[in-house]
C-alpha cells in the first residue's frame, strides 16, 4: 500500500521558496551498476551494465560494453547473455521454470558480480478500472482527469510482494511496488495511472517479485532521496557491492483504452 | 556499651548543640501570592549562611540562638530585611514586592553588593527564564515562546528553522526531559515545531539543566527542562491575553478563598488556516490547520501545613484536507500534588502524575479508507522530601515509579481494502530513587552531590530475538506482569563551586544519566509520527557521562556577567537504523535498529548585561558532536546531524522610555552535517544519487536578524496594555530548509535545489492585562 503520511512533513513548504544553488561535492569512486530482469513470461533476459558518473555531469550514466554476462539455474546450467549495444545484454528464448533459482553473473575489469532470484508463480490480474477524479493531491500539481486502478485478489495466508509496471500510450513507463502487510487476502485496488485523457491506452503488468526486490525499490524511493534524515545507497543486491538489482518474474498483463 | 556511646555522640553531633533553633516559612510574590522557587534568605551577620526555597516556596534555616538580620531576596524583586531574635523556633512567611516602606530600608546598599548569585550558587549550567524576561524578544508570528528563547543561550541549539526541538550539548532531541509541572511532555511542539506547547501566559518559570543535573531528575541523557505553571493569583481576580495575527490567547486567574487558594485557566487557539482560505485551489481552501492549548491549575491550603495542587494541560493540533485526510495529535497531562510541612525542617511532596501523547491519522473513506491510532501513556507516582538539616546541609531524597503503556499503532479500515491491524502494546515499569545533599564547606566552597538508582523493567507483551542482519529468530508472548528484561544502573551526580571572591568563581560538575526510552525518527524534522521505544531484551539504555567545568566573572559591580564553560560528554547505546528501515506499523521494529556510541565536547562563552536600560547577552558555542556505528559509514566516526561547530546568538533589549522597548536578536550557526551524493546513476530510466559517506557535507551557514518593538500604553490602576510589532528574518536571508538533488523537470539535468521557508515575516500582537 502507498500511504501519503509523508504529506505532513511537506506542510511547512506551504510558506517556502526554492532556488538552484551551487554545491561542491566530494566525488566518490565510480561504481558498477547492473540492472537485470529475467522476464520469464517472455523467455527474455535483459541486462544493462553501466557506471556511476559525476553528479553534475551531463550524462546520467556511463555504459559498459565489455562485460561478460551469464545466467544459470540452481542445477548449474549456464548460458551466456550476449552483448547487444550501448551497455545492453540480451538473451532470448530462455524459458523459465517456476521455483527455480536463477543466478546472473557479470564480470568486468576482473571483478565478478553475482545475484540470485527465485522465479515465483504469477497472480491473475483482474480487468483495469478507471474513473474521473479531480485534484486529490493538495501538494502535487492539479491533476484532473481519469485515474486507472490495478485490481487483483491477494492470496490469503501467504506473504506476497508485487511490482506494478504501467505503460501509458506505449511510451510512459512507471513502476511501483506493493506488499500485503496491511491487506493480506483482500481484493486490492490501487491507482496505477493518473491524469489520463480519453483514448489513452494503459498497459499494466503485475509482477510477483522476491522480498529483496520489494525492499530494494522501497529503499530506492525512501533513502536515496536526499531530503530524508540519512540518505544512503539501497542494500547491495550484487556481490562485491555493485549497485542495481536482479529480478526474475512472470508478469500477468491487462490493458485498457479510456473511453 | 562503647558502640552505644559512639552512637549517642553521633546523634548529639548531628542534632547539633541543642541551642539551635529553626526559622522556616515561605517566600511568595506579594502581588499575587505565587510561590517563589529558589528565593534566598541570607544572614547578614554570618557569611555564606542562608537557605533557599524549594519549588513550593518553602525554606528552613537552623541557627544558634541569637539575634539576626535576615535578607530575603528573589530575582525580579527588591530585597527586604527582617530582624529576628531566635530563642525558639520561628515561623516567618515573607511576601516580596509589597510593603514599600520596609523595602526602602537600605535597599540600595543591599542590592548593590549582592547581585552575584551566579557567582555564589552551587548549581552550574542551569539556565533560567520567566516569561517576563523574554517579553520583548522578537519571535516568529509574535508568539513569545520560552523554548525559542532558551535556544538563544549557549549549548542549547535549535533543531532548525521552524522546529521547537532542541539539542543540548551535542545530545539528541529525544535526550531532553521536558517536564510541565512534573509531567513528561513527549512532543513539546505545535504545528510541527513553529510553536512550543508552553503558553507563556500559564508559565511561571523554566529551568534548563545542562550538566551536574540534580539527582532528583532522571530518565533522559542530556538535559532537563523543568517548566512550572503559575499557581494563580490568590489575592484578586485578573485576566490577561493577547490578540495576534495568527493566534490569540486568554488567561483568567483569581482566588478560590483569598490567601488560601487560587486557580488559573489559560487558553490559546491559532487560526493560521484562515490564510489557506485565500488559496485559489479548492483543496487548500478546505484545509484545516490549527492548534489549541488549555492550561488549568488550582491550589488550596488545607491548613498551615497542608496544601494541595491540581494542574493539567491539554493541547491538540488539527490538520486536514476535506474528507480525504485528517491528522491530529496532542499531549494531555495531569498532576495532583500534596504538600505537607512535617516539621520545621522536613517538607514532603507527594505527586500522582499522568501523561499522554497520541495521534490519529485517517485517510480516504469507503473501501480504501483507513485510520491509524498511536499513543504513549504514563502513570507516575512520586514522593519527594526536602530536609533542611542544618545551616550547612540541605538534603533531598525521594522515590518514584512510572508505569508506561506504549500503543505503537492500530490500523482500522473503513472498508474491505485494508485489514484491521493492531501492533502489540508494550508495557514497562520505570523506577528511581535518589538522595542528594547541598553542603556548604566554609565560606567559599559549596557542593551538591547525589546518587540516583534507576531501573526499567519491560513487562508482559511480546519479545523477539533477531540475527545480526535483523531477521527475526524467535518470538515469545509473556504473562501480564512477567519481567522480560530488567535494566538498571547507578547515576552519580556532582557539582561544586568555589567562590574566589565576590566577583568570580569556578565550578565543576559530573553527571551520569540513564535513559530507558529511545525516539525513532525517519525525517529531518521531528514529527508526531516519531516512535518511542523502550529498552527491551534487544535495546539497551542510553547512558551519558558528562564532565563540565566553568569560570564565572562579574564586572562593573555585577552589571556585566561573563562565563566560560567547557564540557565533554560520552554517549553509549545510541540508535540508528538499517537501510530502508520501516518505522510505520512495524511490530518487529527492533530488528531495524543498529547500536553505536557518541561523543560531544565544546566551549561555551556568554557575556550578559542584566541591569540598566540596555540589557541582553552574547553567547557563543564552539563544539563537536560525533557518532560511531559499526554498520554505518564503514564503521568510521561521523558528524552527528547537530554537529554545528560555531553557534552565535546576540540578544539586545533597549528600554527607550517607560513607553517604548526595542529589541533585536541575531543568530548565526554552522550548517547541519548532511549527506550529499558523490555521484549518480540510472535505474529503470530514473536518475538516483550515489552516496559514499554519512554526513560528510554541510548545509549552508544559517543566519538571521529579528527586530521587535513594544509600545506600552498608559497604565491604569487595574488595566495595562501594549502593542508588540516584530519582524522575523529582517534582511530576508534565504536560509536553507532542505537541499534536494534532482533532475530538472525541463532540461533533465541534475541540479541542487535549495528550499527556504521564510523571507521577512512581520507580525503584530496586542497584549492586555486586567488586574
Amino acid at each position: 500500500m502507498r500511504v501519503y503520511i509523508l504529506f505532513i512533513i511537506a506542510l511547512p513548504l506551504i510558506f517556502s521558496c526554492e532556488k538552484v544553488i551551487n554545491v561542491d561535492l566530494n566525488e566518490g569512486q565510480k561504481k558498477v551498476v547492473i540492472l537485470a530482469n529475467y522476464m520469464a513470461g517472455d523467455s527474455t533476459v535483459d541486462i544493462q551494465v553501466s557506471q556511476t558518473t559525476n553528479y553534475f555531469g551531463a550524462a546520467n550514466s556511463v555504459k559498459i560494453n565489455t562485460a561478460t554476462v551469464t545466467i544459470s539455474d540452481q542445477n548449474g546450467n549456464t548460458q551466456t547473455v550476449p552483448f547487444i549495444a550501448n551497455g545492453q545484454y540480451r538473451l532470448t528464448n530462455y524459458p523459465g521454470t517456476i521455483g527455480n533459482i536463477y543466478t546472473v553473473s557479470v564480470t568486468y575489469n576482473g571483478t565478478a558480480y553475482t545475484s540470485s532470484s527465485t522465479l515465483l508463480a504469477p497472480i491473475t490480474l483482474d480487468p483495469i478500472t478507471y474513473e474521473l477524479t479531480s485534484d486529490n493531491d493538495p501538494f502535487g500539481p492539479s491533476e484532473e482527469g481519469y485515474a486507472a486502478s490495478v485490481n487483483y485478489n491477494d492470496p490469503v495466508g501467504e506473504t506476497n510482494y508485487y511490482q506494478v509496471y504501467t505503460v501509458i500510450n506505449h511510451i510512459d513507463e512507471s513502476r511501483f511496488v506493493l506488499d500485503d502487510k496491511l491487506n493480506d487476502g483482500n481484493a486490492v485496488s490501487e491507482i496505477a495511472a493518473e491524469a489520463l485523457e480519453l483514448n489513452d491506452t494503459v498497459n499494466i503488468e503485475l509482477r510477483t517479485i522476491n522480498k529483496n526486490i520489494f525492499d530494494y525499490y522501497t529503499e530506492l524511493e525512501t533513502i536515496t532521496d536526499g531530503s530524508g534524515a540519512a540518505p544512503a545507497n539501497p542494500t547491495y543486491q550484487w556481490s562485491n557491492n555493485a549497485l542495481g538489482y536482479f529480478s526474475s518474474f512472470v508478469g500477468s498483463k491487462q490493458h485498457i483504452i479510456v473511453q | 556499651m562503647k558502640n552505644l556511646c559512639l552512637l549517642s555522640l553521633l546523634l548529639f553531633y548531628s542534632f547539633g548543640f541543642s541551642q539551635n533553633y529553626t526559622i522556616s516559612g515561605s517566600i511568595k510574590d506579594g502581588t499575587n501570592g505565587e510561590d517563589i522557587f529558589e528565593g534566598t534568605v541570607k544572614v547578614k551577620e554570618l557569611s555564606n549562611v542562608g537557605a533557599k526555597t524549594n519549588a513550593y516556596g518553602f525554606y528552613s534555616l537552623s541557627l544558634p540562638a541569637g539575634s539576626y538580620t535576615l535578607i530575603y531576596r528573589a530575582t525580579g524583586f527588591e530585597p527586604i530585611e527582617k530582624s529576628v531574635t531566635l530563642d525558639k523556633n520561628v515561623k516567618m512567611n515573607i511576601e516580596l514586592g509589597v510593603d514599600p516602606e520596609v523595602q526602602k530600608l537600605e535597599v540600595v546598599n543591599v542590592s548593590a553588593v549582592k547581585e552575584n548569585e551566579n557567582i555564589t550558587s552551587a548549581a552550574m549550567n542551569v539556565t533560567k527564564f520567566n516569561p517576563k524576561d523574554i517579553e520583548t524578544i522578537p519571535v516568529l508570528f509574535g508568539e513569545k515562546d520560552i523554548m525559542k528563547t532558551l535556544q538563544l543561550t549557549p549549548g542549547i541549539k535549535s533543531a532548525g528553522e521552524g522546529n521547537s526541538g532542541f539539542y543540548v550539548r551535542g545530545g539528541g532531541a529525544d535526550q531532553n526531559l521536558v517536564l510541565l509541572d512534573e509531567a513528561t511532555v513527549y512532543n513539546a511542539s505545535h504545528l510541527l515545531g513553529f510553536f512550543s506547547v508552553f503558553n507563556s501566559d500559564a508559565v511561571k518559570d523554566v529551568s534548563l539543566y545542562k550538566s551536574g543535573i540534580p539527582a532528583e531528575y532522571g530518565g533522559r541523557a542530556s538535559s532537563v527542562m523543568d517548566v512550572k505553571m503559575k499557581d494563580g493569583n490568590n489575592k484578586r481576580f485578573g485576566a490577561s491575553g493577547g490578540i495576534g495575527l495568527i493566534s490569540s490567547r486568554l488567561a483568567v486567574e483569581g482566588p478560590i478563598v483569598k490567601d488560601k487558594g487560587a486557580f488559573i485557566i489559560s487558553g490559546r487557539r491559532s487560526y493560521i488556516d484562515l490564510f489557506a482560505k485565500l488559496s485559489k485551489r479548492p483543496s487548500i481552501r478546505n484545509a484545516k490547520l490549527y492548534f489549541y492549548d488549555l492550561n488549568l491549575k488550582a491550589n488550596y491550603k488545607l491548613s498551615e501545613r497542608d496544601r494541595i495542587f491540581l494542574s493539567g494541560y491539554f493541547g491538540r493540533d488539527v490538520f486536514g484536507f476535506g474528507s480525504q485526510l485528517s491528522f491530529d495529535w496532542g499531549n494531555a497531562t495531569g498532576t495532583m500534588r500534596y504538600n505537607r510541612i512535617i516539621n520545621e525542617k522536613l517538607f514532603s511532596n507527594t505527586s500522582v502524575i499522568y501523561s499522554n501523547f497520541n495521534y490519529k491519522f485517517s485517510q480516504g473513506s469507503g473501501a480504501q479508507g483507513f485510520g491509524v491510532n498511536s499513543s504513549i501513556e504514563d502513570w507516575n507516582v512520586k514522593q519527594d522530601f526536602s530536609y533542611f538539616a542544618n545551616k550547612n546541609n540541605t538534603l533531598k531524597f525521594g522515590v518514584n515509579g512510572i508505569y508506561h503503556t506504549f500503543k505503537p499503532g492500530a490500523l482500522s479500515s473503513s472498508g474491505s481494502g485494508f485489514n484491521n491491524i493492531k501492533l502489540d502494546n508494550r508495557y514497562g515499569v520505570e523506577f528511581g530513587a535518589y538522595v542528594q545533599n547541598e553542603q556548604k564547606i566554609g565560606d567559599k566552597f559549596t557542593m551538591m552531590y547525589g546518587l540516583r538508582y534507576s531501573g526499567y523493567s519491560m513487562v508482559g507483551g511480546k519479545s523477539f530475538t533477531f540475527d545480526d542482519k535483523g531477521n527475526k529468530l524467535t518470538e515469545r508472548t509473556h504473562q501480564k506482569w512477567e519481567t522480560v528484561k530488567y535494566h538498571h544502573g547507578i547515576e552519580p551526580r556532582l557539582s561544586m563551586s568555589y567562590v574566589i571572591s565576590d566577583r568570580n568563581s569556578v565550578k565543576l560538575g559530573y553527571n551520569r544519566n540513564f535513559q530507558y526510552l529511545h525516539q525513532l525518527s525517519n525525517s529531518t524534522t521531528s514529527t508526531p509520527m516519531d516512535v518511542w521505544v523502550s529498552v527491551s531484551n534487544n535495546i539497551k539504555p542510553q547512558i551519558a557521562d558528562q564532565i563540565a567545568g566553568g569560570y564565572y566573572h562579574n564586572f562593573f559591580k555585577n552589571k556585566l556577567r561573563v562565563s566560560a564553560e567547557v564540557y565533554y560528554k560520552h554517549l553509549q547505546n545510541q540508535i540508528d537504523y538499517r537501510n530502508g528501515a520501516d518505522l510505520l506499523l512495524n511490530n518487529e521494529i527492533e530488528g531495524e535498529l543498529v547500536y553505536g556510541k557518541g561523543r560531544a565536547y565544546g566551549l561555551e562563552v556568554q557575556i550578559e548585561k542584566k541591569k540598566g536600560k540596555f540589557t541582553g547577552w552574547i553567547s557563543y558555542t564552539l563544539s563537536r558532536s560525533l557518532r560511531q556505528f559499526d554498520q554505518i559509514n564503514q564503521g568510521k566516526e561521523f558528524s552527528a546531524r547537530q554537529d554545528r561547530i560555531h553557534d552565535l546568538s546576540i540578544v539586545a533589549m533597549y528600554k527607550v522610555s517607560k513607553k517604548l522597548a526595542l529589541s533585536a536578536t541575531f543568530v548565526y550557526y554552522t550548517g547541519n552535517a548532511v549527506t550529499f551524493p558523490a555521484g549518480k546513476y540510472e535505474v529503470d530510466g530514473q536518475v538516483y544519487s550515489y552516496y559514499t559517506e554519512r554526513n560528510g557535507h554541510r548545509m549552508p551557514d544559517y543566519h538571521r536578524l529579528d527586530f521587535g518593538a513594544t509600545w506600552y500604553f498608559k497604565e491604569r490602576k487595574h488595566f495595562e496594555h501594549s502593542l508588540n510589532v516584530s519582524v522575523y528574518n529582517a534582511y530576508a536571508r534565504q536560509n536553507a530548509y532542505t537541499i534536494d538533488f534532482r533532475p530538472n523537470a525541463d532540461t533533465g539535468l541534475t541540479e541542487a535545489v535549495q528550499t527556504s521557508l521564510f523571507r521577512a515575516v512581520p507580525s503584530i500582537t496586542y497584549n492586555f492585562k486586567i488586574k
